[in-house]
């Protein structure tokens, strides 16, 4: 392995899997997107199943017995079974590149600037919707698929629970209608076993939790300098910041440039282009990374750091992204306690197994939900609509695949024969970066062998926002948070 | 599963119950015993689902059409009950000869004869359809046919003396000779009816015969007939004949009442109808299409389509490869959803949602299924994609290689067997074009793809193509290629297979009923009164042809049997109005005559029977002016008080029955008779425009130049005499504000300007100047205002555009002409450049806006970012050897030998781009566009430029901004921007054979230079000394290029997986007509590309 991905300890043991690391000498797009529908529904299949078997089979629907089917297209009409596959979520306005090159293609430029959200004011708000949101609830549909064939599927509790695009699930019930199927069960897949702590390991010590740093040229650098100052004991707290063993970013370090027309100062210094040379919007903004790339480096003598790279950072788009390149931050880059890694990671220190993203798999699940979900009295449902997002990080984990979307409306590599997000070990910690606010819970998941495993969340603010870490204590998997004024 | 939840409170909930609580324990759903689905009551609402199924708005995976088929079967039990009832409904089960009446639509005729009393006679078959959905053929017996010959002077009024002598020399081919008084058609000689002899024969068949004897003189009596032939008159054929003299129109309701017809005995049928009678032809009652009879029979139309197993490379010949699946849909006319809807196929295939699947072991058992059940299903019309041509001979060619007799007897006469002949149908409105014919008699053939090809011009006619152009879809693809390789897998597979198949099966069905071709033929037929299959397999002629005949029966005239003399006289056509081109910043009225030619040939009485000639006037002692006009041309034609001519007399017709559809149609609600009345207008107004053209058809039956140049004669004059009267009229002289200008004028119309800014003012002026001129010339030729032009650029001679105003406050369209939008020659780039600088110059006005378009676009080309599908050009690859070597005949032949089963046939269109080559002659540059993205080979930008976009954007832009500012559009800074991508990066995979080029890139060298500044540097390097200082700007702006390429390719893909209607199946499609086919495959290049260009990154260290 690439010696930048184990490091001499300075602090802790910090051991780098490298389930998301595709480099990009090694890729080849040369395979379509089925293989790593195949491989999921393959591998989560099996795992719906164990569960499943001893639940439904033989269970009564209106007086008859179900029995399972293991194809979707042999569902016989009225009568109770379970079949498995994986889910697509019909909706109005995920996007649609055919519709938008076809009226390119074929010169419906109005139309086009009218898809695009240029012309009329009602076609911007579709866009503007669709960047929150792909739903509409009045034609929102669910379909269930296998290698068969598809069937809709309906039922109440459909509205009751979260589901998107790819996942792999068991359903319970009968085919009411030709080709629509009425749900009143569902079994996700059963738990990823999970590594035991090993005690001699579990050191004592805290990890540093921050993401959302979106350093730009117009940032209020004060509160980076007020969170290097406390890390470096400048403020003194001495015996909580020499807990810590490692800091962790977890994405969108750098901002977004968003140059307005008038912001002169910053246009005049991007270099000036042709404007018949195709931009390709390269987000890197020299001030900022260089400020950045000293930030680090200033800590860095203090803590060790783990970066890992997201939307804003200069990387590419799909997922799992590579790690941001050394040539950017190049002065830390040098120090052997800087970390750039994947995002997603999976990430083991004093034992502890931690996987962390930096936030676009829950974001892009919650344009699945956001207009569908029915306000109830149900807390959980409340919690949602105030934007928390625990309840989706918690499902994810349900369904043992932290980025069900992709690649339906996530971008992401086209893996052949292997899908590096279908769990295939349950983590200690999930950490999400970039979310609206802090929030952590712990869950439980029972296997089918009796025993549990617990998986602490984490709910990671923005920094730039919130001015919160989070620090995570390794031995008891206890969060608090720590907020700057 | 337990969920403990910290901050603040800890909660601890059985994941399990909690969700069985949210599941609403609380009433029927969930009882002790297990689940309880509510089917019958409200909470499982079938209507939502259904509407969730149907919407159009939900635009994601709309186009998988399993979904489709699965919302026409929302009959649970059909859907459940599998067995979709072909058979027709029963005949009522009291019916008797002696009470019922017959009345049917006919649909297809022929001639036959039948056995009577010992003796051969004609007779014709038609086969028709019942109100409640029998079918019936029905032979109409009785009717000899006959034709007509002038009975030469002194020819005695007791003739049995020459009907013995006839007989005699024609034994048994004379039923007898009656002497008529007619008129000939030919030239008005005064109102006297000159005697013609009746020449009834025994059998059609003989009339040819007998005819021949007049006309080559054979024929003598008493040395009467002239020695060296007699003209003969009415050589019309047997059924047509019959129709005509009964009143029978193509597709019209015939009733046969009760005790006059007679049911065929059972041991003589020929037919599998269920109604086979014989009635005289006098006893026959046919109805006009009015009223009642203007509806359809519920016709069956079935559509299929076949699937072939061909081999690896070579197009399936009936001879060697199988054929795997037939789908088919059969529907009846008017409804939406069909009734049948299944697949045939050879070995297991999974059962598909909605339709039915036969399966068969081997192809013999499928192909004899499949013939009973097409027999059983009873098609009344057969339609289907390319069916004549492919699917139809295919199979019967198939079921002879694999001798099953018994196959080719699917129409509906059970002892004719189908067979396949050639034909070639030339034809001046439709060119050349080679065809096979198979009869399936009583069964109608409508092949979609000759329909279209007939009446629309289309940059591709695929299947593919044609449906995104008119049903707004795109269509998943399967390349021949991988038939075979589904063919062998398993029924999965195989069910892939069928649902494709029954998607070509199904669509046909839809662009029927979309373009309404069944109903407009139908109402043409109507029309004309000529069955259904003349008008696919027959010209325009036939169609004037058949009405004239039908008006002369009525006026005792007939029309001689000219023989067709291949003169190609010419004659002067329309006229044009020199345009004073520039772009017109003020509205330009279009004033147009409706209907010109024929309202010339009503007002001035032209036709046939009132043509004079010089001899006739001074011996009738005519004068001109009243009782006769000379045309502008210099022919005599009488006037309307000594003669009404037939041809006026038939538009005049036409015209007003056309006015009275329109009339009806504006107060129809029913939207299929609304369909009905739509298609008739339309016929009527074709039919009124073909009679024109049928007089100037120098190879036709009944050619007369002198009424079609006296026509176009008078055209010219009133065009020329509308310009000088409006001119004249509206001027400043008269008291108008400008002095008015007709700008150009083109047949039946002339643009206006007078000069006003406003959209109101030129409208008004524009109806009364209409009104005004319309005064000057003889009813009912009539000038029309119709739409204003604002703004409105004139290019040149029929090529102009202009926004299109017929209300003063919204333009209801931009309408071109002659412009590049329209051509097929041009790659669409050309299309939508265009396209799109006339919208910016009419409609937004920005010539500015419009310019930078053009240059913004130019630099795409240059850089090589164009989509390849904008600059894929098509030719028709025609038999003829061409004369000059052809760019895409060079192609076509390079194909062929890279791989004969993919290469263009005769008759296809054949796809290509320009690249860069050694050579500079474009037929050596002309490159398979898969090709060139596999190969990475080089697009000849500048052959777009030069070639393709300068001339019709020189065109216009130099009516707006002069020569200098155009050639700074073509030719400016924004040009000099080259990429030489494409081509240069990976070409190991072509430097062997790929002409000079290739050879020559071998020798060419790749240098390493630095991304910041092209220098050249070492080959371990990424950048120069001097540049690396940016390395990080450099850096981001390669990994922001892949960002795009990736998630460009992720779109791309996950698109085609949305619309082939599964992700866990590779996507196949090979579309080549989808907006994205290319693109993906070019992406999938980039991003690759891309990936080793960020990786050269990685591993310089730093």
């Amino acid at each position: 392995m690439d010696q930048t991905y184990r490091n001499t300890p300075v602090y802790s043991e910090v051991i780098i899997d490298n389930i998301f690391v595709k480099t990009f000498s090694k890729r080849k797009y040369e395979s379509q997107f089925n293989s790593l529908y195949q491989h999921r529904s393959n591998e989560l299949k099996k795992r719906v199943m164990k569960l499943a078997m001893p639940k439904w089979n033989g269970c009564d629907i209106n007086g008859m017995k179900t029995k399972f089917l293991p194809k979707v297209l042999d569902v016989p009409f009225s009568k109770p079974c379970f079949i498995i596959g994986t889910t697509l979520a019909d909706m109005k306005y995920k996007p649609d590149v055919l519709k938008e090159v076809e009226l390119s293609v074929q010169g419906h430029f109005k139309e086009l600037n009218e898809l695009n959200g240029k012309a009329p004011d009602s076609m911007q708000d579709i866009d503007k919707l669709r960047k929150a949101s792909y739903s509409d609830p009045k034609t929102d549909k669910l379909w269930l698929e296998d290698e068969s064939g598809r069937i809709l599927l309906t039922g109440d509790l459909l509205n009751k629970k979260i589901l998107v695009t790819g996942l792999v699930i068991g359903v319970l019930g009968m085919e009411i209608e030709s080709g629509i199927f009425h749900v009143v069960d569902i079994m996700y897949p059963e738990a990823a076993p999970q590594k035991f702590i090993e005690p001699s390991l579990n050191k004592e010590g805290k990890l540093l939790l921050c993401s959302g740093l979106n350093v730009s040229s117009k940032s209020d650098f004060s509160k980076y300098e007020m969170l290097s100052s406390w890390i470096c004991g400048e403020f003194g707290d001495i015996e909580r910041i020499s807990s810590i063993n490692e800091m962790m970013i977890l994405g969108n370090s750098l901002g977004v440039n968003d140059i307005q027309e008038n912001d002169t100062e910053i246009k005049s210094n991007k270099p000036k282009k042709n404007k018949y040379i195709e931009d390709f919007n390269s987000q890197y903004e020299e001030a900022s990374v260089k400020y950045l790339d000293d930030f680090f480096s200033k800590l860095l003598q203090s803590v060790p750091i783990s970066l890992l790279s997201g939307i804003n950072d200069v990387v590419e788009s799909g997922l799992p992204k590579q790690a941001v390149h050394q040539s950017l931050f190049s002065k830390s880059s040098k120090a052997e306690n800087f970390h750039r890694l994947t995002n997603p990671s999976f990430y083991e220190i004093n034992g502890v197994r931690i996987l962390a993203t930096s936030g676009e798999n829950i974001d892009d699940i919650m344009k699945y939900i956001i207009p569908n979900i029915n306000v109830t009295e149900d807390p959980i449902d409340e919690s949602i609509t105030n934007d928390s997002r625990l309840r989706i990080i918690e499902d994810s984990l349900l369904w043992q695949i932290i980025a069900p979307t992709a690649p339906d409306t996530l971008w992401c590599y086209p893996f052949e024969n292997s899908d590096p997000f279908t769990l295939m070990e349950t983590p200690h910690v999930y950490v999400i970066g970039n979310q609206p606010k802090y929030e952590t819970s712990l869950i439980e998941l029972k296997r089918k062998n009796g025993e549990s495993v617990t998986i602490r969340i984490i709910a990671l603010p923005k920094f730039s926002d919130s001015n919160t870490c989070v620090l995570l204590d390794l031995q008891s998997l206890r969060c608090e948070s720590v907020e700057f004024n | 599963m337990t969920v403990k939840r910290e901050g603040g409170e800890e909660l601890e909930i059985d994941i399990y119950e909690l969700e069985n609580k949210r599941r609403c324990l609380s009433n029927n759903e969930v009882t002790k015993e297990g689940f309880v689905i509510p089917i019958h009551n409200n909470e499982v609402n079938t209507e939502t689902i259904d509407k969730k199924l149907n919407t159009q708005e939900s635009q994601v995976e709309s186009s998988s059409f399993e979904k489709e088929l699965l919302t026409m079967t929302n009959d649970t039990t059909e859907f459940r009950n599998p067995v979709q009832i072909w058979g027709r409904p029963e005949l009522p089960k009291n019916f008797d000869i002696a009470t019922h009446d017959i009345n049917f639509q006919q649909l297809d005729a022929e001639e036959s004869s039948l056995i009577s009393g010992g003796k051969e006679e004609g007779c014709a078959r038609f086969f028709g359809i019942t109100d409640n959905g029998n079918s019936v053929l029905c032979n109409v017996t009785g009717f000899s046919h006959y034709f007509y010959v002038p009975a030469p002077k002194g020819f005695p009024t007791e003739f049995s003396e020459f009907t013995k002598y006839l007989r005699g020399y024609y034994p048994n081919m004379i039923e007898d000779v009656e002497i008529e008084m007619k008129l000939s058609i030919w030239e008005y000689h005064g109102d006297q009816k000159l005697p013609f002899l009746k020449i009834i024969v025994t059998h059609p068949k003989h009339a040819g015969k007998i005819r021949t004897g007049f006309e080559r003189g054979e024929v003598q009596f008493r040395e009467l007939f002239n020695p060296s032939g007699t003209v003969t008159f009415d050589n019309l054929q047997y059924l047509l004949r019959l129709m005509v003299d009964c009143k029978i129109t193509g597709m019209s309701w015939l009733s046969c009442p009760a005790g006059k017809y007679q049911m065929v005995e059972e041991s003589r049928k020929v037919s599998v109808c269920q109604l086979e009678i014989n009635i005289n032809y006098d006893d026959l009652i046919s109805h006009k299409p009015e009223g009642k009879y203007l509806a359809m029979a519920p016709l069956r139309v079935l559509s299929f389509d076949i699937e072939c197993a061909g081999r690896k490379g070579i197009f399936p010949e009936p001879e060697h490869d199988s054929v795997i699946q037939i789908a088919n849909v059969v529907s009846n006319v008017g409804e939406s959803i069909p009734f049948v809807r299944n697949v045939f196929t050879v070995k297991s295939c999974s059962s598909i949602a909605g339709s039915e699947v036969f399966s068969y072991e081997t192809e013999e058992e499928m192909l004899m299924k499949w013939k009973e059940f097409m027999v059983k299903v009873d098609a009344d019309v057969i339609i289907g994609y390319n069916i004549i041509n492919f699917d139809l001979p295919y199979l019967i060619n198939r079921a002879r290689t694999l001798k099953l007799e018994n196959f080719p007897y699917f129409g509906r006469l059970f002892n004719t067997k189908q067979e396949i002949k050639d034909s070639i149908f030339s034809s001046r409105a439709y060119g050349t074009r080679e065809s096979k014919v198979i009869n399936t008699e009583g069964r109608m053939q409508l092949d979609l793809l000759q329909f279209i090809q007939r009446e629309f011009k289309l940059r591709s006619y695929t299947l593919n193509a044609v449906s995104s152009h008119f049903l707004g879809e795109q269509k998943e693809d399967v390349p021949h290629t991988i038939i075979t390789d589904l063919q062998n897998g398993d029924s999965e597979t195989r069910r892939r297979l069928a649902v494709y198949c029954l998607k070509d099966a199904f669509l046909p069905l839809r662009l029927m009923e979309k373009l309404m071709c069944l109903v407009n033929y139908t109402e043409m037929a109507r029309v004309t009164g000529v069955p259904f299959s003349f008008l696919l397999t027959r010209g325009q002629q036939i169609k004037v042809i058949s009405q004239l005949f039908r008006k002369c029966l009525d006026l005792d005239i007939v029309i001689p049997n000219m023989k067709s003399e291949n003169v190609n006289e010419e004659y002067e056509g329309a006229t044009v109005i020199e345009p004073v081109r520039g772009y017109y910043d003020v509205p330009i009225a279009t004033l147009d005559f409706a209907s010109l030619y024929p309202s010339i040939m009503m007002a001035h009485n032209l036709c046939y029977t009132t043509l004079l000639r010089k001899p006739t006037i001074d011996r009738l002692g005519l004068k001109e002016g009243d009782d006769y006009i000379k045309t502008p041309n210099g022919d005599y034609f009488a006037k309307d008080h000594l003669r009404k001519g037939i041809l006026p007399t038939i538009l005049k017709e036409l015209l007003s029955a056309r006015k009275q559809a329109k009339n009806d149609l504006k107060k129809e609600t029913d939207p299929f008779k609304k369909q009905v009345l739509n298609g008739r207008q339309l016929a009527l107004k074709i039919s009124a425009n073909s009679v024109y053209g049928f007089t100037g058809a120098t190879i036709g039956k009944l050619p007369c130049l002198a009424i079609s140049s006296s026509v176009t004669a008078f055209g010219r004059e009133m065009i020329e005499a509308t310009k000088n009267a409006v001119e004249e009229k509206y001027s400043i002289k008269n008291g108008f504000k400008y002095d008015s200008k007709v700008i150009y004028g083109d047949t039946d119309s002339v643009m206006v300007r007078f000069g006003f800014e406003d959209l109101e003012s030129s409208m008004k002026i524009g109806e009364e100047a209409a009104a005004y001129v319309s005064e000057l010339f003889e009813d009912p030729i009539k000038l029309e205002f119709e739409k204003v032009y604002f703004p409105y650029l004139l290019i040149n001679k029929k090529r102009y555009a202009g926004l299109y105003w017929t209300n003063p406050n919204k333009f209801d369209k931009m309408d071109t002409k002659g412009i590049e939008t329209v051509r097929r020659d041009n790659c669409k780039l050309v299309q939508n450049v265009i396209t799109r600088v006339l919208e910016l110059i009419l409609e937004d006005r920005n010539v500015e806006e419009a310019e930078e378009f053009v240059k913004k676009t130019i630099a795409n080309l240059l850089q090589n970012k164009v989509d390849l599908s904008q600059l894929v050009i098509s030719k028709q690859l025609s038999r003829q050897d061409y004369a000059n070597r052809q760019p895409h005949v060079e192609l076509a032949e390079r194909m062929r030998k890279r791989d004969p089963g993919s290469a263009p046939n005769v008759g296809d269109r054949v796809a290509y781009v320009i690249i860069k080559t050694q050579g500079n002659k474009n037929y050596e540059k002309s490159e398979d566009p898969l090709y060139v993205l596999e190969n990475s080979l080089p697009i000849d930008t500048k052959y777009y430029l030069d070639n393709q976009l300068s001339k019709p954007l020189t065109r216009i832009f130099e009516p707006i901004l002069g020569e200098k500012r155009t050639r700074d559009l073509l030719q400016g800074s924004h040009t000099r921007i080259i990429s030489s991508n494409g081509g240069n990066n990976n070409n190991n995979s072509n430097n062997n054979n790929n002409g000079k080029g290739g050879l020559l890139m071998r020798f060419a060298k790749k240098s390493n230079t630095c991304r910041g500044c092209r220098s050249a540097i070492p080959a371990t390097e990424m950048l120069c000394n001097h540049c690396k200082a940016r390395s990080g700007e450099l850096y981001g702006e390669a990994v922001a290029k892949m960002a795009v390429l990736e998630s460009r390719f992720a779109r791309l893909w996950t698109e085609c997986q949305r619309c082939q209607g599964s992700v866990h199946q590779e996507v196949l499609c090979g579309n080549r007509d989808c907006p994205i086919f290319y693109m993906r495959q070019k992406c999938r290049k980039d991003v690759a590309q891309q990936g080793e260009e960020v990786a050269q990154w990685d591993k310089i260290k730093w």
